[in-house]
């Protein structure tokens, strides 16, 4: 490749780009491509890709094979697209490695299409973004009418999953780095007006306005300034960021690049986790490219602006992704959050003045200048504009990434999108926003997914992480263990956040245990708040969001727990108890012979019962019972009412 | 700027914080993390204010004031938060007192309550009056605590001179701030969550962390988590007492604590201190202080009263006047004690009065005000620790000539490094380029200036950087710059048109300069004497010359706190007070400093100077009439001042004179054999020792050696081995290894390090060989006991060929 040095030489390179693009698919040679995201790759892709390959070698055929990114469809995974000359690329969901040779084989071997695992066709090359997808007039039906797929907008995601993100040649071709050129074109205030008509908002969880932090920034008197990429995502649940990085890191790069541009900055880095291989191996890989084509490095494109970018590997903390933490961790020292002011802008990293970005927010900077702030702005509702990506996990039916306009409801999500909760169970509530975030109840599915929605409900956008849960998580449990999360995170700077959450714990033990009294939820609410008003940074202000709402919207669970020592959902075992229907035992003693405590009674082939004192709730009873009596039974509440064959024994 | 704080206007300077400003308001807002002489950390989170128009609670400690800025510090929320916050703080430490319902009843056991190994409760705790948590519980108005709690017990952790209670540590971070700020940066924040910590990296002990122990993080920490060992169970002060610290000549200002006649422990007054001021006066009562004189009887010392030892001495210096007579003394003593033994000794005896110690003569003294580029030579923090903190703030003016990568080098900005005794002839390759105004590549009679630098192993690169750092420059030589070294760095100032400035080992080495004594050198060709006085000083133990000089004298009076090496050769011991102990003055650069008395004389020791004027009196002197110190230094006042002007007046001249000759600037490279021949290889078992000086063993080691912990930290100074030697011998860092010489043997811990020349092993410190078994029954004949006076111990010196031999696994 040519270096570009001016916009003619990108031309010039795109247009060969296009020209190779387009041969993809005009090709007299089948395409298959892989979705070999991280996502993919534990759903065995890598080993898929193998069975793949081998089988085209035993039948003798040429191929071509790519890998791509995740397209979203988690669910589905692996995922393997193919494309036989003179017809359109075909998805097939569930592609495992078992599965592979009998698809080769009726594919690409006899002409088929396997119509069980088909998601849909995909009409790639003139196809820049979700918004004007073409829909598929084939007999096969587009993807993007796929029921997961119809309800988004994607623009963040524009590109995963469809092209290879260790070729900038297909990024080029679908119009990548357009919106770079757009930006030099510009004034920096200009570019700073058009982030701002779009009322993008940060993504990485805050939800400040970009362009008006961008214009602190820009402001700050300073020699030097920086631009950090926040690659850290380091929540449970939450992993679109990874997603973006290893389906399509040109995205990010080139709207650092624009952000860079519009801020003053002359070095970026990327701090991205230690614990995402491949993103980094994939985001070195793309720079290198970058470099090379000349959008990267001094003098680009001949506009005198520079930038150079270098990738930084988290210190494998969930606290390293706010801010401040984050530039400490760069400078090498210990990642502690400090206190504002000074904002970053001001002073960030080594005091000069650094705006720090999410990789998402970066990500849809391009679109929004190729197409305009006021086009983006019309997606979304109210303050929030535009579109936010969300990992759906949890209960739902379908798993997956997804990006939608903001303000869709949490129903639609749930509904539409993730298909409804597994088995067609009641769905008992949302946890938004991660570990930061608040647990939405089953009966407010109606609250749109905005930032002054969610945080009315005392929950948060945050990453965007949605875990769907059914009737059987346990409200105690479910705060327990994103509090839990929390308190080990601490990063121990601060007295409420590393103690206050430790005390809040020892209470929420103390319920699951069935030692709590009703006055532990007004000392746990204290506590709650007082950590929330009182701590550092992000982190320890956001940990008593789950139990906050969790107290504010399942308070009779909690209650439960402590008046009537009753778990609901049998998860808590100390307060819940076994029993034996003495109908339906037939005195194996299986039961009695696998309890440790020996709290289980009676005669061979009479009825066993249990004496609740002895008990240790352990449920080695409840599996060692055969399956063909099934005579035990785990229920709520601790102690369990005598029961008929109680009685009689007793007599 | 004008803000208020609960409504009550205050005016700030910019870059005040809100908390500062509340106090100038006479606000007092809680606070726990916060330090005056730290910057804000805003951890523990009690300071929390409300400011109209900003969201949520920010902490005043690290919000900077601005104008108009409207603060609330007390309302209904934020009391409530700041109660919450303090109640988490005491739920993980041990403080069952707060909650006790019989407060105050236990005051009657409570001395001995607080004695026990582990603090459970305020009473029992070393902290307990002074305790920063107590005083905020009282502030906040917190009455009673409902939280469970949940602290981990912990282990202590032990270190020299103080120990960690990680259970009383509020994570405040003080310590970790402060040590960051006097350079170290031995601890840190550990791990995460509820157990988070400050430890070393690597949870290493502090001795292999980087550690000064320079108690700073425990005079900072808010609680007893950190707390001094000796001071733990001696109870609160009764007085203090503010005085000149008594070790190096940085003169650092410390306070004494005192209670019943003892002193308690030294806090740090206006100057930060190192570990020797922080630390150092144990000694003042250790058992083995001198009570009594001693007289040596039959060949024996034995104990006397002041009048018998005083008439021998008397008697034996009366038939020994003249020039064989020598009195040295040094400048650990202060001016009064130097002024009246010169006079004894000059007037009296008609002899000479020396100092061991002086700083060059052509010197001035150091001024901490100096604006200049700096260059130092050697490594000041192993002699004059506080000189060095002073001349790292100096920072980027700093240029450094050493081979070792001290702390100064590591900050300098720019580090010269030459081979081990290559620094001489790079300071003179460095004076020809400045001379030549050809700079770098100025002519040498040995070559191009920048090729001798780079033969002894300066880089090019560095060499030229340095030059433009020299114009006017300061050279700053430490004691432990040999004289070759002060010489060259003379002609190097004169030449960059800048001075030379020497620090002087001891507190007072200034004042012997200025009151005109003169230098002694045991390795110089010295007067031939015949008799002599050793005051304060104990030359015998450092240097083998020394010793044997000494004990072959006709007569020798000893004056000292212990019966040191030298005091076991004297015919007559006297017993001096310690610095604790006296009224007087030591001459710092800044000036006349006074030394207080903070306890009465040890036993029946005496202040030198009383001595001195009882014998001059005795001998039937006139001249020595003094009732008090306050009189002999109105006597010698004048005198000082006058040796001051005079300094004061070369300072900022600089170029003293003249260029000196080339003659005396022929460069000799480093590739000539005059080094080379005295180094030898491993393998062959020829290796040269080199002795350096440690901070842990302060000049002879007198006093440090009478502190516990310094003694421990002294005696396990690790060999310096050069890696390449050390591999030849199969060591690596860490290993133990047998060093033996003709003299004895010494068991020594190794650590590798380019700071040494191969063939050349260096041990820190003041040390004595154990004697090699064939030789050891003339080991203990030691103190007194043998008529001709010839010690039965050997002192490690530099020079001489060592054996080194790795221990085997079982020991030996
Ligand atoms: C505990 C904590 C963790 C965070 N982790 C992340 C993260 O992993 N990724 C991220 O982009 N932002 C994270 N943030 C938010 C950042 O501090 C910051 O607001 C964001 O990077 C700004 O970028 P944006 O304006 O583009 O959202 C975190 C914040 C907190 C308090
Ligand atoms: S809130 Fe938690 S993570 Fe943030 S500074 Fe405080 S202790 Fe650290
Ligand atoms: S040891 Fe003392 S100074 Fe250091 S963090 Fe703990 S309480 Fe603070
Ligand atoms: S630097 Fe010198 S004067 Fe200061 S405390 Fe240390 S030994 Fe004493
Ligand atoms: S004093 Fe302000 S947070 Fe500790």
């Amino acid at each position: 490749m040519k270096k570009a040095t001016d916009r003619e030489g990108l031309e010039e390179i795109r247009r060969l780009s296009e020209v190779e693009w387009r041969g993809l698919f005009t090709g007299e040679r089948p395409l298959i491509c892989v979705g070999m995201s991280t996502c993919g790759i534990s759903a065995h892709a890598q080993e898929t890709w193998d069975a793949l390959a081998g089988e085209l070698d035993r039948l003798g055929t040429e191929a071509r094979m790519m890998r791509v990114g995740c397209l979203g469809l988690c669910y589905a995974e692996p995922l393997a697209c193919i494309k036989l000359p003179g017809r359109p690329l075909i998805c097939y969901g569930r592609a495992t490695p078992e599965a592979a040779p009998g698809l080769v084989q009726d594919v690409v071997g006899r002409g088929n299409i396997v119509q069980d695992s088909v998601l849909g066709s995909i009409a790639l090359q003139e196809a820049p973004s979700s918004v004007d997808q073409p829909h598929s007039d084939d007999a096969i039906p587009s993807i993007w009418d796929h029921p997961m797929m119809k309800p988004q907008i994607r623009i963040a995601l524009r590109n995963c999953g469809l092209v290879d993100p260790e070729d900038i040649g297909h990024y080029l071709a679908r119009g990548g780095y357009r919106g770079l050129e757009k930006a030099l074109a510009l004034s920096s205030p200009g570019v700073i007006q058009e982030v701002k008509a779009s009322g993008l908002r940060g993504r990485g969880g805050a939800g400040f306005p970009t362009g008006v932090k961008w214009e602190f920034c820009r402001n700050a008197p300073g020699e030097e300034k920086y631009l950090i990429c926040n690659a850290d995502e380091g929540g449970p649940g939450a992993f679109m960021d990874r997603a973006i990085l290893e389906g399509d890191p040109h995205s990010v790069i080139e709207g650092m690049l624009i952000a860079a541009y519009a801020i003053g900055a002359t070095r970026g880095f990327i701090y991205c986790r230690a614990e995402y291989p491949l993103a980094l191996k994939r985001l070195e890989t793309a720079l290198a490219q970058a470099r090379e084509a000349g959008v990267l490095g001094g003098d680009i494109l001949g506009s005198g602006f520079d930038l150079d970018i270098s990738v930084k590997e988290g210190a494998g903390a969930f606290v390293c992704g706010e801010e401040t933490a984050l530039m400490a961790s760069i400078e090498g020292q210990r990642g502690m959050p400090r206190t504002r002011p000074p904002f970053p802008a001001n002073s960030g990293l080594w005091g000069q003045p650094t705006n720090i970005n999410n990789v998402e927010t970066l990500a849809n900077l391009p679109e929004i200048l190729v197409r305009g702030g006021s086009w983006y702005s019309a997606f979304g509702m109210g303050r929030s504009r535009g579109t936010k990506t969300l990992s759906l996990a949890g209960v739902v039916n379908r798993t997956g990434l997804i990006e939608v306009p903001m303000g869709m409801t949490l129903n639609q999500i749930i509904f539409d999108i993730g298909g409804g909760i597994v088995g067609d169970r009641a769905c008992k509530g949302v946890l938004t926003g991660g570990p930061s975030g608040g647990c939405i109840p089953g009966t407010r599915l109606d609250v749109p997914v905005d930032y002054e929605s969610l945080s009315q409900m005392g929950s948060i956008v945050g990453s965007g992480s949605m875990i769907v849960i059914g009737e059987d998580t346990c409200i105690v449990d479910l705060a327990r263990f994103f509090l839990s999360f929390v308190q080990k995170e601490s990063c121990g700077k601060c007295t409420p956040c590393r103690i206050g959450t430790r005390q809040m714990l020892a209470i929420l033990e103390r319920i699951a245990g069935g030692e709590a009294e009703l006055e532990d939820l007004d000392r746990l609410e204290r506590l709650a708040v007082a950590v929330k008003d009182a701590s550092l940074c992000g982190l320890g202000a956001t940990a008593p969001n789950p139990v906050l709402t969790t107290l504010r919207y399942f308070r009779q669970e909690f209650e439960d727990h402590i008046q009537d020592r009753r778990c609901p959902s049998l998860h808590c075992s100390r307060l819940t108890s076994y029993s034996i229907d003495s109908q339906r035992c037939k005195g194996c003693g299986a039961c009695a012979e696998s309890c440790p405590a020996g709290a289980i009674i009676g005669q061979k082939k009479s009825p066993h019962r249990i004496d609740q004192a002895l008990c240790l709730r352990c449920g080695s009873c409840l599996s060692a019972c055969p399956d063909r009596f099934k005579a035990i039974s785990q229920s709520a509440g601790q102690d369990q009412p005598a029961t008929p064959a109680q009685e009689k024994g007793a007599l | 700027m004008l803000l208020t704080i609960d409504g009550l206007a205050v005016e700030v300077e910019a870059g005040t914080t809100v908390k500062e400003a509340a106090q100038k308001a006479g606000v007092e807002i809680p606070g726990l993390c916060d330090h005056p002489l730290l910057h804000p950390h805003g951890g523990c989170r009690l300071c929390l204010v409300e400011v109209e128009g900003m969201r949520g609670y920010p902490s005043s400690c690290t919000l900077p004031a601005s104008e108009g800025m409207a603060v609330k510090t007390n309302t209904p929320a934020l009391v409530e938060l700041r109660r919450t916050v303090l109640e988490m703080l005491l739920s993980e430490h041990p403080c069952i007192c707060i909650n006790c319902d019989r407060q105050g009843e236990c005051d009657q056991v409570r001395a001995s309550l607080r004695k026990v190994p582990r603090t459970i409760g305020c009473r029992y705790c070393p902290a307990d009056g002074r305790c920063q948590l107590q005083h905020t519980v009282e502030l906040v108005g917190l009455k009673r605590t409902e939280l469970l709690p949940v602290g981990l017990d912990r282990d202590l952790i032990r270190s020299p001179f103080f120990d960690r209670d990680p259970n009383l540590c509020i994570l405040c971070g003080r310590c970790v701030r402060v040590c960051q700020d006097r350079g170290p940066a031995a601890i840190t924040f550990a791990s995460r969550g509820f157990e988070a910590g400050i430890e070393t990296a690597f949870g290493r002990p502090l001795e292999e962390s980087g550690c000064t122990f320079c108690g700073a993080c425990v005079d900072v920490c808010p609680t007893a988590a950190l707390t001094e060992r000796s001071g733990r169970h001696g109870g609160r002060a009764q007085e203090t007492v503010v005085t000149v610290c008594p070790y190096c000549s940085a003169n650092c200002s410390l306070t004494l604590e005192v209670a019943g006649g003892r002193v308690l422990r030294a806090a740090p007054a206006e100057d930060d201190l190192c570990v020797l001021g922080r630390f150092g006066s144990q000694f003042v009562h250790h058992p083995d202080r001198l009570k009594r004189p001693l007289l040596r009887k039959n060949g024996r010392l034995v104990e006397t009263g002041w009048e018998e030892a005083l008439a021998a001495v008397c008697r034996n210096l009366e038939s020994r006047r003249g020039m064989e007579f020598a009195l040295i003394i040094s400048g650990v003593c202060s001016n009064e004690a130097l002024f009246l033994a010169r006079r004894l000794a000059r007037e009296v005896m008609g002899g000479r009065a020396y100092a061991p110690d002086l700083p060059a003569p052509s010197a001035i003294p150091w001024s901490a005000g100096f604006q200049g580029p700096v260059l130092v030579l050697g490594d000041p923090g192993s002699t004059n620790p506080r000189l060095e903190a002073r001349l790292l703030e100096m920072g980027t003016r700093v240029t450094a000539v050493t081979p070792a990568r001290t702390r100064l080098a590591r900050a300098a900005r720019c580090w010269l490094s030459p081979r081990p005794g290559e620094e001489a002839t790079v300071l003179e390759a460095l004076t020809r380029a400045l001379q030549d105004g050809q700079g770098a590549g100025s002519q040498t009679s040995s070559g191009q200036a920048w090729r001798v630098a780079e033969a002894c192993g300066v880089m090019e690169s560095q060499f030229r950087s340095a030059l433009p750092l020299l114009q006017g420059a300061c050279l700053v030589a430490g004691p432990d710059c040999p004289p070759e070294l002060v010489q060259a760095a003379e002609r190097l100032a004169r030449a960059a048109g800048g001075e030379l400035v020497a620090a002087g080992q001891n507190c007072n080495s200034l004042g012997a300069a200025a009151l005109g004594l003169e230098p002694w050198d045991w390795s110089a060709p010295s007067p031939e004497i015949r008799s002599a006085y050793l005051a304060g000083c104990n030359q015998a133990a450092g240097h083998p010359e020394a010793a044997e000089k000494l004990s072959g004298l006709d007569f020798l009076v000893v004056q000292d706190l212990f019966l040191t090496e030298t005091a076991a050769l004297a015919d007559v011991v006297l017993p001096a007070a310690s610095f604790a102990e006296i009224q007087g003055t030591v001459l710092s650069p800044e000036g006349l400093l006074p030394v207080r008395r903070a306890v009465a004389p040890r036993g029946q020791s005496r202040p030198d100077w009383q001595i001195f004027a009882r014998l001059g009196q005795m001998m039937r002197s006139s001249g020595f009439e003094f009732e008090s110190g306050e009189q002999v230094t109105g006597a010698l006042r004048e005198e000082l001042d006058e040796k001051w002007q005079c300094w004061a007046g070369r300072r900022g001249s600089g170029a003293a004179g003249g260029m000196e000759n080339s003659a005396a600037l022929s460069l000799r490279a480093s590739s000539q054999p005059t080094r080379d021949g005295r180094s030898g290889s491993p393998e062959g078992g020829g290796l040269t020792l080199e002795c350096g000086p440690s901070i842990y063993g302060f000049g002879g080691g007198t006093r440090a050696s009478r502190v516990p912990d310094l003694k421990y930290l002294h005696d396990h100074l690790s060999l310096q081995v050069h890696p390449l030697d050390a591999r030849a011998l199969g060591l690596c860092t860490g290993d133990g290894a047998i060093l033996q010489s003709s003299e004895g043997w010494l068991e020594v811990r190794v650590r590798t390090t380019r700071n040494v020349n191969r063939g050349t092993v260096c041990l820190p410190g003041n040390r004595r060989w154990n004697p090699a078994p064939d030789a050891a029954d003339g080991a203990d004949a030691r103190q007194g006991d043998h008529d001709d006076h010839l010690p039965g111990w050997r002192a490690v010196a530099s020079g001489c060929r060592v054996r080194l031999t790795p221990l085997s696994e079982d020991g030996r």
